[in-house]
């Protein structure tokens, strides 16, 4: 390659480089608007609380970091350790999403696979379901689980299962172990399976749950992976609702504990690293999955 | 035995006849074709047969059992369709596999039946591929080989060279029709391809609306249509239709198109005076129009309009005083076009229908 060649070259590519420069200038503006707040809230979970005690701002760089922070983590009114307050969120996050899981991918395949007398309708009320914001059906949840405890409590014929509503994980749950969403997801998936699949297990003697499990689950993966992660992180950052049904610190998830360590101007920084805490979970699984999130929810328009 | 035997089958979906009224005896060991145009009904047919859509009304029989209330899986069929059907997912021996699995084969058992099909179709070196790794040819072999494994008595067919390019159509038909002689099992064959109808089925079945049109062994229906839709649809190019009414011009009885006169054969004449009627449609072949040079000899006279070379042959579209016909001419001499041709036609190959009921007159 002669010097001159070689030039133009690398003119080429400078010019490649300026020609994208604007596009990734506002790209890392964006990127710093976003992330911002989550620096903040690092930089903060390491200071010591004097730096919150002080006048004015506190600094936006660790100069003194406090990694014992992360060890007192934990509320500061009745003591519970943020181990029990993950814990808690683990329990119900995974509760949530196994659940979603199974209603939604039965749900869908009635919707996808079956005929059946008003499957419409039927469906468009599933999706009705998702226009409802969650504050509004709180209240109503809130009674019924109200209704259920007290019923687990007072009659004989309940009370020896000690399922306990209020407090305790089955009202933690509850609500969310089926959602219209999930099964407006899914059924999108299998929709896209073609009919003739169906058709040729019926041939070869596959009846409707060998089919799903054999064929529709295993080609649907990324559609239920997408719906895992979703549902997960949707457990995990809830935060009325476990506030509504748990009075014992005990069975606070972690998003209670922390607001509640928060309300306590003396941990302010604790509150901080424990936020940092249960943000790293979800960190790490939209890490490790954010294809099947990007792809889940593209999965029925770009085929690929 | 697997003749499979439909008695007065009609599918209706909500308010759509699918399937009317269909009598139909397909033989033990036979390859059979059901043609027609899409909608007609064929494939709706073929799932009656195979269990996957139920009769609204009527019988359906394999060997002498009725088996409308048999599940698919006991119906001792395979399916293979048009899309393949494969499971993306499983290697071309899982595919294969998949059936076995249901009706309790031993692991080595199934290996050995799933090794001799794989051989037999030629994608024996394909087993540990996926269906995504395939080409269109490879596909449909291996979606023919989870049919074969089974050993069924008979074979469902839903168009199952319609996704393949033509060339490899062309070769899989011959393959389809040596497996079929080899296997010595019933095939039936859903298509709306002609010239698949034509070349691969012993006996054909035209439907169209639902409706069976005609049964017969392919020569029988294109030489002898029973009705003008049967006459249209089978033939490439299509048959040439005129309008005409009966006369008697120059002490022979013949039929008076706005396009000329074309005497009849003194048997149809005989046929037409007893069946009594009187206006017809008079059907062409085009390879039945002969260029002629005298104009005493010719029906027809008019100019080449459109002249297509098919190297072997060539279809000339003649443009008449009202309307225009197709010759299918050897290729030499060419024709050109604005070039005037005069066209006759021997009397045997004239097809007459009842212009009112479409049906075939005379022999």
């Amino acid at each position: 390659m002669t010097a001159a060649q070689q030039s133009s070259r690398i003119a080429g590519v400078a010019q490649r480089w300026l020609r994208r420069l604007p596009a990734y200038a506002v790209l890392t503006f964006c990127a710093a608007l976003l992330l911002f707040p989550l620096y903040v809230t690092a930089v903060y979970s390491l200071h010591p609380l004097t730096e919150f005690l002080n006048e004015g701002v506190p600094s936006l760089w660790p100069s003194n970091p406090q990694w014992s922070n992360y060890f007192k983590s934990g509320s500061g009114v009745s003591n519970t350790p943020i181990g029990r307050f993950l814990f808690n969120s683990v329990v119900v996050a995974v509760v949530i999403t196994a659940a979603q899981l199974v209603t939604a991918t039965l749900s869908a395949y009635a919707f996808a696979f079956l005929r059946f007398p008003g499957r419409n309708v039927l469906f468009v009320l599933f999706l009705a379901t998702m226009m409802v914001p969650l504050e509004v059906a709180i209240i109503p949840n809130f009674q019924t689980i109200q209704w259920l405890d007290h019923h687990f409590r007072t009659q004989a014929w309940l009370s020896w299962t000690q399922i306990t509503w209020i407090d305790g994980y089955p009202g933690l749950v509850a609500p969310f172990l089926a959602t219209g969403f999930g099964t407006f997801l899914l059924r999108q998936a299998f929709l896209s399976i073609p009919g003739e699949l169906r058709d040729a297990a019926e041939m070869d003697g596959y009846g409707h749950w060998r089919f799903l499990l054999f064929v529709v689950v295993p080609l649907a993966r990324g559609a239920l992976a997408t719906l895992a992660i979703f549902a997960f992180l949707q457990a995990w950052n809830q935060y009325l609702w476990p506030l509504l049904v748990t009075n014992d610190p005990d069975m606070r998830t972690v998003q209670i504990g922390i607001a509640a360590e928060a309300s306590d101007v003396s941990r302010i920084n604790i509150a901080f690293a424990g936020t940092i805490t249960a943000f790293l979970p979800m960190l790490l699984l939209v890490v490790v999955f954010q294809r099947y999130l990007v792809r889940g929810l593209f999965g029925g328009s770009v085929k690929g | 035995m697997a003749r499979v035997f439909f008695q007065d089958v009609t599918k209706r979906f909500g308010r759509v006849f699918a399937v009317r009224e269909l009598t139909l005896e397909v033989h033990d060991q036979e390859f059979f074709v059901l043609l027609g145009p899409s909608g007609c009904g064929k494939t709706t047919a073929l799932r009656i047969a195979a269990g996957l859509e139920e009769p609204t009304d009527g019988d359906i029989y394999i060997g002498d059992r009725l088996v409308n209330y048999v599940a698919a899986k006991d119906r001792d069929l395979a399916m293979v369709f048009q899309n393949y059907a494969l499971y993306p997912h499983m290697s071309v021996h899982d595919n294969v596999a998949f059936g076995l699995r249901m009706r309790q084969y031993s692991r080595s058992e199934i290996d050995r039946l799933v090794r001799e099909v794989a051989e037999t179709l030629g994608i024996g070196d394909l087993l540990n591929r996926k269906p995504g790794q395939l080409s269109g040819g490879q596909r449909q072999r291996v979606a023919l080989g989870r049919a074969m494994v089974r050993r069924p008595q008979a074979f469902l067919m839903d168009e199952p060279l319609s996704n393949l390019d033509a060339k490899m159509r062309v070769q899989m038909r011959t393959e389809l029709v040596r497996l079929h002689r080899k296997l010595g099992a019933t095939f039936i064959y859903v298509t709306h391809d002609q010239v698949e109808a034509m070349t691969m089925g012993q006996r054909i079945a035209v439907l169209n609306d639902g409706t069976l049109q005609q049964v017969g062994p392919p020569q029988e229906v294109y030489d002898r249509p029973a009705n003008r839709f049967v006459a249209e649809f089978i033939g490439s190019p299509a048959m040439n239709f005129l309008e005409g009414g009966v006369v008697r011009e120059n002490d022979r009885d013949g039929i008076r198109t706005p396009e000329g006169f074309l005497a009849l054969p003194d048997a149809v004449s005989a046929e037409i005076r007893q069946q009594g009627v009187r206006s017809f449609v008079v059907g062409i072949r085009p390879e039945h129009l002969t260029p002629v040079a005298e104009q005493a000899a010719a029906a027809f006279e008019g100019t080449a309009d459109l002249v297509e070379s098919l190297g072997s042959e060539q279809h000339v579209t003649v443009a008449l005083k009202e309307t225009a016909i197709v010759v299918r001419l050897p290729s030499s001499p060419r024709i050109e076009r604005g070039a005037t041709l005069r066209l006759a036609v021997a009397p045997e190959h004239l097809h007459l229908f009842d212009a009112e009921t479409q049906l075939r007159v005379g022999p």
